[in-house]
C-alpha cells in the first residue's frame, strides 16, 4: 500500500511532464497534419481544376485544416507513458531520479534500509519534479514537416496558374442556374397563359412538361443541358400541340358533319386545301361559325379560319398547313422556349468562343439554319441541333424538323429546297412576326401549293453533308459534336 | 515506532553520509593540496571497499596520500615498500620460533598486510611470486600461511602506487592481478596553483594537520548504505553495455573496440563500477545512480582491466582516449 501511495505521488507529480509532452506531441502532429493536409488540398486543387467543384478553395482549406486538427489532436490525446514522461524530466536535469523512482515503486517492496532508502529516493524524486520548470522541456516543432507545408502551400497557389477552366466552368454554372432559375419562372406564367381555353387533361400534360422542364434546368450543369432540356420541352410542346389540333379537326369535322357540310369535313380531314376551296365554295362564312358553336376554342379558331378562306373564296396550302399543325400563332409557351433558347444560345456563343467549344445539340451554324427546310414538314432536312444554332433567332415553325435523327430518319422520302425550286414559280411566303426583341421568320414553302420544291433527298444529301460538315468545322464544335453530325449524314445517305 | 525510528535513522544516516564524507575530503584537503579527482577517487574505492591502484611518476604525494588516508579514517596502516627480493612472507607473515620457559614453540608473526590500510609502493617492483602473495589479500580479506587462513581487519584495502615511467626492472602486473583493483587512478602533475600550495605546506610557514574524520566503523556503515542505493534498469544497462562494448571477440563490439583493444574488461569492471557509483551518488546527494555517476567512475574501473592492441600501440592511441569514446557512446 505504501509503494501504491507513492507511486500516486510520483504520477501526480509527472503530470506537469506529461502535459508538456502532450503539448509538444500537439505541436509535431500539427505540423504532420499540416504538411498532410496541404499535401491533400494541393492534390484537390490540382483535379479541381480540371474537373469542375464548386467552392474547392473552401473544400481544400477545410482539409487542410482537417488534417492539421486531427493530427494536432491523434497525437495529443495519445497517452504519454509514465517511463517516456519520466525519462523526459529527467533530461531536464533529474540525473534519472525520476526513473528510478518510477521502477522502485514498481518493484515488490523491499526491507529495511533498502526500502527506506527506496522512500528517500521517490520523496527526493517528487520535490525535484514538482521544483522542475517543465518550459525546460523543449517544444520542438519538425521543421523539415513545416517546410514541407510551406512547400506545399506554395504549390496550392501555383494552381491558379493551371490552364484549367475549373473556377471558369463553376462561374458559369453559376450564372446558369440563375439564369435557369429564371427561365423556369417565366415558363411557369407562360404555362399558366397557356392553359387558356385548354381542356383539364390538356392542361395536366402542359404542366408536367412545364415541371419536368423546370427539373431538367435545374438539372443542367451547362448551356447545352439546358438547351437540350428546351428543345425537348419544344417537341413534347410541339406534339401536344399537333395532338391537340387533331382533336380538334376530329370535333370540327364532325360539327360539319352534322351541319351537313361532308365536302368541308372530308377536305378538312384529309388536309386538302384544294378540296377545302372547293367546299367552301358552297357553305357561307355564318354556316360554319354556326356550326362550330359550343365547339372547343380550337375548333371554333379552325372554323374561324374556314370562314375567313369562304369569304375570300379559296383556302391556300398554308393556311391548310396552319391548320393541320395546329396555330401558326405561337403560343405563349412556345414564345417563352424560343426565348430561352435564343438566350441560352447567346450565352452559349460567348462560352464558346471562352472556350473554344460549341454545345452539343446545338452544331448549326446560323448559316445554314435555314437550309433543308421543309414546307410541308413532312421532311425537313434538319435537326433541332441544326436549328438551334449559334445565331439562335431565324427559326422556321412550319417545318419544325425538331425531332431527333433516329426518331425521323425513315421519313426522309422527299427534301423541300427552295433552290430547286423553279425560280419563275418560286413563290416563298415569308411571315415576319415580332416576339419581343426577337423575330423569327417563317418560311412556308413555295406558294399555291406547289410541290416543285420537293426533290427526293438522295438527289441533295450529299451537297447537304458536305455543306453541314464546313459548317460543323467553321461552328468549333467539340469532337463528338461533329461525329454526331457526320453520322446524321452518314446515317441517311446509307438509307 | 519501530518503523519511525528506523526510517529517521535511515534518513539520518544518508544524511550523515554525505556529512561524513564531506569532513573526510576536508580533513585530507589540509595536508593534500590539489589532486581532487585522485582524492575524490580513493576515497569512492575505499567506502565501496575496493583496492586502488595509483599510477605517478615519483614526487607526486601518493605515499602521503595513503597516509594521510589512514589517518583521516583512523585505521591501522602499513606501509610495503616492493622491492624485487621481497618474499611473500614478508608481507603475509611468518611462523618464528618462539623459545619461552616452557619450551619452543611457533607463533605466528602478522606481516604488514595485518593492517587495514596497506600501501603496496611501487607494487611492480616486487616479483610476480610476491605480487600473487597479495592476491587472497586482496580478493578474499584473508591470508593462508602454512595451511591455516587468517582473517584481515575490516574494512580492508590494497592501495598500491607504480611509477609508469621507470619500467627496467620492474614486473609488469599480471590482469589477473589488476583485475583485482578496483580503481587505477592516474595522479597528474600539480597545476602551478597547487604546486605552489604544496610549496607553501611543505618548506613555508602554513602548516595544517589532517585530523581524524571517520573510524572504521562508521565507514562500514557508510559502505552498507551506499549498497542499498537503487540503481534504474536503463542506468544498470548502460554500464553493462559499456563493459561488454571493451571485448572485441563480441559481434556487437563497436569499431574502436575491434581495431585497437586485445581483451575486454571482466564482470568484476561491471561490479567495481556500479558498486563506486553508488558511492558517488550519495556523496553528490542523491539517492539514486545517475548515468553522470557511471560516466564518472568508469575511466578509472576500466583503464587497468583493458590492453591494447598492436594496432593501438602503433598508431599512437591511449588507453584513455578509447575508453572515453566507449563511455561516450555507450553512457547515456
Amino acid at each position: 500500500m505504501k509503494g501504491y501511495d507513492g507511486m500516486n505521488e510520483l504520477l501526480r507529480a509527472l503530470r506537469p511532464v506529461k502535459n508538456r509532452i502532450r503539448l509538444g506531441r500537439l505541436l509535431r502532429g500539427a505540423a504532420s497534419g499540416l504538411a498532410a493536409g496541404m499535401a491533400a488540398a494541393l492534390i484537390l486543387l490540382a483535379v479541381t481544376s480540371f474537373v469542375p467543384l464548386e467552392g474547392r478553395w473552401w473544400i481544400a482549406g477545410a482539409a487542410a485544416a482537417g488534417c492539421v486538427l486531427l493530427g494536432a489532436a491523434v497525437n495529443a490525446l495519445r497517452p504519454v507513458d509514465n517511463r517516456e514522461a519520466a525519462r523526459t524530466a529527467d533530461r531536464c536535469g533529474l540525473r534519472e531520479r525520476t526513473v528510478t523512482a518510477l521502477e522502485m515503486a514498481d518493484r515488490a517492496p523491499a526491507d529495511g534500509k533498502a526500502a527506506e532508502i527506496a522512500a528517500a529516493q521517490r520523496q527526493d524524486a517528487c520535490a525535484h519534479l514538482q521544483a522542475l520548470d517543465v518550459r525546460k522541456i523543449r517544444l520542438t516543432v519538425p521543421k523539415k514537416r513545416l517546410l514541407a507545408g510551406a512547400v506545399l502551400l506554395a504549390l496550392c497557389a501555383g494552381t491558379l496558374l493551371i490552364p484549367g477552366g475549373g473556377d471558369r466552368i463553376v462561374s458559369e454554372r453559376r450564372i446558369l442556374q440563375e439564369k435557369t432559375s429564371r427561365m423556369a419562372e417565366e415558363i411557369e406564367e407562360a404555362e399558366a397563359a397557356e392553359e387558356a381555353g385548354k381542356t383539364e387533361k390538356e392542361k395536366a400534360e402542359l404542366r408536367k412538361l412545364t415541371a419536368d422542364l423546370k427539373r431538367e434546368l435545374e438539372d443542367s450543369r451547362d448551356d447545352v443541358d439546358a438547351l437540350v432540356a428546351v428543345d425537348k420541352a419544344e417537341n413534347r410542346l410541339e406534339e401536344i400541340r399537333q395532338k391537340t389540333a387533331g382533336d380538334a379537326i376530329s370535333e370540327l369535322a364532325d360539327a360539319l358533319r352534322d351541319a351537313g357540310m361532308d365536302a368541308a369535313a372530308q377536305a378538312l380531314e384529309n388536309g386538302n386545301a384544294a378540296e377545302m376551296s372547293a367546299a367552301l365554295s358552297e357553305i357561307s362564312a355564318e354556316e360554319l361559325k354556326e356550326a362550330a358553336e359550343g365547339l372547343s376554342g380550337e375548333a371554333q379558331e379552325m372554323a374561324e379560319q374556314m370562314a375567313q378562306a369562304a369569304q375570300q373564296g379559296e383556302m391556300s396550302d398554308a393556311q391548310m398547313q396552319a391548320m393541320q399543325s395546329g396555330n401558326s400563332q405561337m403560343s405563349a409557351m412556345q414564345q417563352a422556349l424560343e426565348q430561352m433558347k435564343a438566350a441560352l444560345g447567346a450565352g452559349q456563343g460567348s462560352s464558346s468562343q471562352q472556350s473554344g467549344e460549341s454545345p452539343s445539340g446545338s452544331s448549326g451554324s446560323g448559316g445554314s439554319g435555314n437550309k433543308g427546310q421543309s414546307a410541308n414538314g413532312a421532311g425537313s432536312g434538319t435537326t433541332n441541333e441544326e436549328e438551334n444554332g449559334g445565331g439562335g433567332g431565324n427559326k422556321s415553325s412550319a417545318s419544325k424538323g425538331n425531332r431527333s435523327p433516329e426518331y425521323k430518319e425513315g421519313e426522309y422520302e422527299t427534301i423541300y429546297d427552295p433552290e430547286k425550286v423553279n425560280t419563275a414559280s418560286r413563290d416563298v411566303m415569308t411571315e415576319q412576326q415580332q416576339l419581343g426583341k426577337d423575330s423569327v421568320q417563317i418560311e412556308t414553302g413555295p406558294g399555291k401549293g406547289s410541290l416543285e420544291g420537293n426533290v427526293p433527298y438522295r438527289q441533295v444529301i450529299g451537297e447537304y453533308a458536305e455543306t453541314e460538315a464546313q459548317a460543323a468545322e467553321s461552328a468549333h464544335l467539340t469532337r463528338e459534336q461533329k461525329e454526331w453530325v457526320d453520322e446524321y449524314f452518314r446515317r441517311l445517305t446509307e438509307e | 515506532m519501530r518503523e519511525r525510528n528506523r526510517k529517521m535513522n535511515t534518513n539520518q544516516s544518508i544524511e550523515a553520509f554525505a556529512e561524513k564524507y564531506a569532513k573526510i575530503r576536508t580533513e585530507i584537503a589540509k595536508e593534500m593540496i590539489g589532486q581532487e579527482d585522485v582524492v575524490e577517487h580513493l576515497l569512492l574505492a575505499v567506502i565501496a571497499g575496493g583496492n586502488v591502484l595509483l599510477e605517478g611518476v615519483p614526487g607526486l604525494g601518493k605515499t602521503h596520500l595513503v597516509r594521510i588516508l589512514s589517518k583521516t579514517l583512523d585505521l591501522p596502516f602499513s606501509r610495503i615498500q616492493f622491492t624485487p627480493d621481497l618474499m611473500p612472507a614478508d608481507i603475509t607473515g611468518t611462523n618464528i620460533l618462539i623459545r619461552t620457559e616452557k619450551g619452543s614453540s611457533f607463533r605466528f608473526q602478522q606481516g604488514p598486510l595485518f593492517a587495514s590500510i596497506v600501501l603496496a609502493d611501487e607494487i611492480n617492483r616486487a616479483t610476480p611470486k610476491t605480487q600473487a602473495a597479495l592476491l587472497e589479500a586482496m580478493q578474499e580479506h584473508s591470508v593462508t600461511v602454512a595451511g591455516e587462513t587468517m582473517r584481515l581487519p575490516e574494512p580492508y584495502f590494497v592501495l598500491a602506487t607504480q611509477n609508469p615511467v621507470e619500467q627496467e626492472g620492474t614486473y609488469p602486473l599480471p590482469e589477473a592481478q589488476l583485475d583485482r583493483f578496483l580503481f587505477k587512478v592516474l595522479v597528474p602533475f600539480p597545476t602551478l596553483k597547487e604546486l605552489g600550495g604544496i610549496m607553501n605546506l611543505t618548506i613555508g610557514s602554513a602548516s595544517q594537520e589532517a585530523g581524524k574524520a571517520a573510524d572504521a566503523a562508521e565507514l562500514l556503515d557508510m559502505r552498507e548504505t551506499a549498497r542499498q542505493v537503487p540503481v534504474a534498469e536503463s542506468v544498470q544497462e548502460s554500464a553493462l553495455r559499456l563493459v561488454l562494448a571493451t571485448h572485441p571477440e563480441t559481434e556487437d563490439a563497436p569499431e574502436i573496440t575491434k581495431k585497437y583493444l586485445r581483451f575486454g574488461a571482466s564482470p568484476r569492471a561491471a561490479q567495481a563500477i556500479l558498486s563506486t557509483a553508488r558511492v558517488r551518488a550519495l556523496e553528490q546527494g542523491r539517492y539514486n545512480v545517475a548515468y553522470e555517476d557511471i560516466r564518472y567512475v568508469a575511466p578509472a574501473c576500466l583503464r587497468h582491466r583493458l590492453a591494447l592492441n598492436f594496432a593501438a600501440v602503433t598508431e599512437g592511441k591511449d588507453m584513455e582516449s578509447i575508453v572515453a569514446e566507449l563511455v561516450e557512446n555507450y553512457v547515456k
